[in-house]
This record gives structure tokens, sequence and C-alpha cells, in this order.
């Protein structure tokens, strides 16, 4: 239980660790692609937990990066390979930041740190919390930034156009920087120094 | 020496199954992401030429039938633009004018560069040939660069059809 609060909400890896701001900046520009690249990093969070959890007594110290590297980009490829075969829509969208998932330091921090020291089950558990609390974070910071920089929500089609001004910057990374800050600022207004 | 041979082929056998299961990946979806690569051309034609229903790979270029008779040509593009690759696909009549132009995919600029996908700007084309296109088809203020590269590309394809 502690490992779901912890990686969804205390530790959660984007607002707390402060992990995996790039795609974080920078997949974040409407709320359909910041979900799309939380799930699909959740995929590979569990993905490799599971793997790096069963293989985890062969796998030496001494090699377990270049092995952690190798299983996290298969993983990567394989679910690029998926999602470009059966939800072409949604890989045309993120594109470049599929695979940027392999160098996002959630899923290495997450190998290391847990999947490497623990049985398939918690990894299981911590990967899928890890992963729902990036997509939360990622669906925070994209729905902001969707709503004041083009002033009408476009999810899948369905589209609500709230009348707002179109405040353009918060569109660019620039904009993903200022969002970013004044949620960390209100995080810590609210919760104080964890 | 026998930790370093030890830590070596374990990592090997790590590679070589991850690479099995890679390329089972690899061949296992190869044909769906075909599948969906035509689909989306057809897809492309039929908003293109509302009567077309079949599609004829030809050169670099492919061919668009309907009831079996020649109506016109489709050509997949791509240029590059201001921060993105713009794929575009164009339908040509036989008359080498332009049916219609649209962006399979672009990562230009959200709001700015991605104006381009726009219908006002997209519609500027249809029925123009070459000259009419570099005449009269005006880049987009504020997204020059996407909108020239778009423009350029529709150029070059009508001058290899």
């Amino acid at each position: 239980m502690s490992i779901v609060k912890d990686g969804i909400l205390k530790k959660n890896p984007v607002f707390f660790m402060l992990l995996g701001l790039c795609p974080a900046l920078a997949v974040t520009t409407s709320i359909e692609n910041a979900i799309g690249m939380g799930i699909a990093t959740t995929f590979v969070l569990v993905a490799s937990g599971i793997i790096i959890s069963i293989l985890r007594n062969f796998i030496s110290e001494k090699i377990r990066i270049p092995a952690f590297i190798v299983i996290i980009a298969t993983m990567v490829t394989i679910i690029s390979l998926f999602m470009e075969a059966y939800i072409p829509l949604l890989y045309s969208q993120l594109g470049i930041y599929v695979p940027l998932i392999v160098v996002n330091c959630i899923v290495f921090a997450r190998a290391l740190s847990f999947a490497y020291k623990n049985k398939i089950i918690p990894s299981v558990v911590d990967g899928l919390s890890n992963g729902v609390g990036f997509t939360l974070a990622l669906f925070v910071i994209g729905s902001i930034r969707e709503i004041i920089g083009t002033g009408k929500i476009d999810f899948y089609g369905i589209v609500i156009n709230l009348h707002l001004p179109a405040i353009g910057i918060f569109i660019f990374p620039s904009g993903a920087l200022l969002i970013m800050g004044l949620v960390l600022a209100l995080k810590k207004h609210i919760w104080g120094e964890m | 020496m026998k930790e370093i041979l030890k830590n070596t082929s374990i990592l090997f056998l790590i590679i070589i199954v991850l690479g099995i299961f890679l390329s089972s990946a690899y061949n296992f979806t190869k044909p769906k992401i075909e599948e969906n690569q035509n689909n989306e051309l057809i897809k492309k034609a039929k908003e293109l030429f509302l009567s077309a229903d079949n599609v004829i790979k030809k050169n670099d270029y492919y061919e668009v039938f309907s009831n079996e008779k020649k109506i016109g040509y489709i050509k997949q593009t791509s240029s590059l633009g201001y921060s993105s690759e713009i794929k575009l696909v164009i339908g040509i009549d036989l008359d080498k004018n332009i049916v219609g132009v649209k962006v399979l995919s672009q990562q230009e600029t959200p709001g700015i560069g991605s104006k381009i996908m726009d219908e006002s700007f997209l519609s500027k084309f249809i029925g123009k040939d070459k000259n009419k296109v570099a005449e009269e088809v005006d880049t987009i203020t504020g997204a020059t660069i996407s909108s020239r590269a778009a423009i350029n590309a529709v150029l070059i394809s009508l001058e290899e059809i």
C-alpha cells in the first residue's frame, strides 16, 4: 500500500523527485499527448520492472547498468512497435518522444532502486504506481497548458471550447517551465517541505 | 578473469534473448504497420478524390482509380519545416491541377507552424497548377518557414509527376 502511495503522491516522480522532466516539459502541450505519454511510460515501467526483478539474481552489480539499458531499450522499442501497429494515431502524435522513454530517468531510477532489490509483484506495483503518478503529473501540467495556451480542450476529437483567450506562450517550452514552477510552488505552499 | 567471463556471458545472453524478443515483435507488428500506412493512404485518397476506390503504386507516386479508370495521382512528399519533417499527401488530377493537399504528419510549433494544417491555408492550393501555386499561394504570416516548406514540397511534387 505504501508503495502505491509513494509512487502516486508522496514521492511522485515529477512533482517530488523532479525526475523525468524532459518528457514532462516536452509532451505536455495537450491533455491527449500527456495521457498517451503517461500510459506508454507506465507500460515500460511495468515491463522492465518484471524483467529486471526476474533477472536480478543473475545480474551482478558490475553489469547492471548496461543490462538495464538493454532491457529498457528493448521494452521501449517493442511498445513503440505495438503502438505504431495498433494505436497509430497516438504514435504519430507522440512521435520522437516514444523512443526517448529509453532515457527517461524515472524508468532507470525505478529499475535501480526498486526492481533490482524486490520480487516481481512489488516491482509491478511499484512500476504501475510510479507510472500512474507520472501520468497524473503530465495530465496536470498538460491540462493547464492546453486550457491557458489554446483556450479550449481537444481530447480525441471531443472539443470543449472554453472561449478563453489563447495565451500562446504556454504552448511553448518556456510556458512549460513557468507552469511547472508554479505547480511546484503551489505544492510546496499546500504540503510544505516534504 | 573468471568473473569477467561470467559477467560478459550473462550480458551476452540477456542481449541475445532480448534480441529474439525484439525481432519477433518486429515481425509480428510489421504487416499491421504496413497495412496501417496503406489504409492511411487510401483514406487520404478518398478524401481527395471522392470516387476513389483503389490506389496503385507507380514509381514514387500512386495512381488513383475509380471503377478501374484512372482519375488522378497522389504523391506523398515531405520537406523540412521549422522544427520537423512535414509530410504531405498531394492529390493531382490528370490535367496536373491540384485536387487537394493534406498534412500526414508534422511537429511544427503548436499554434504557429501548425497553422499549415488549417483548411484556410490548404484550400488555397485547390484547382491550381504549378505556375499558379508559385504565384498565388502565400505563406502564412508568422509561420513563414513552415508554410514555405509546404509550398515548396507541393511545387516539387508537381514537377515530378
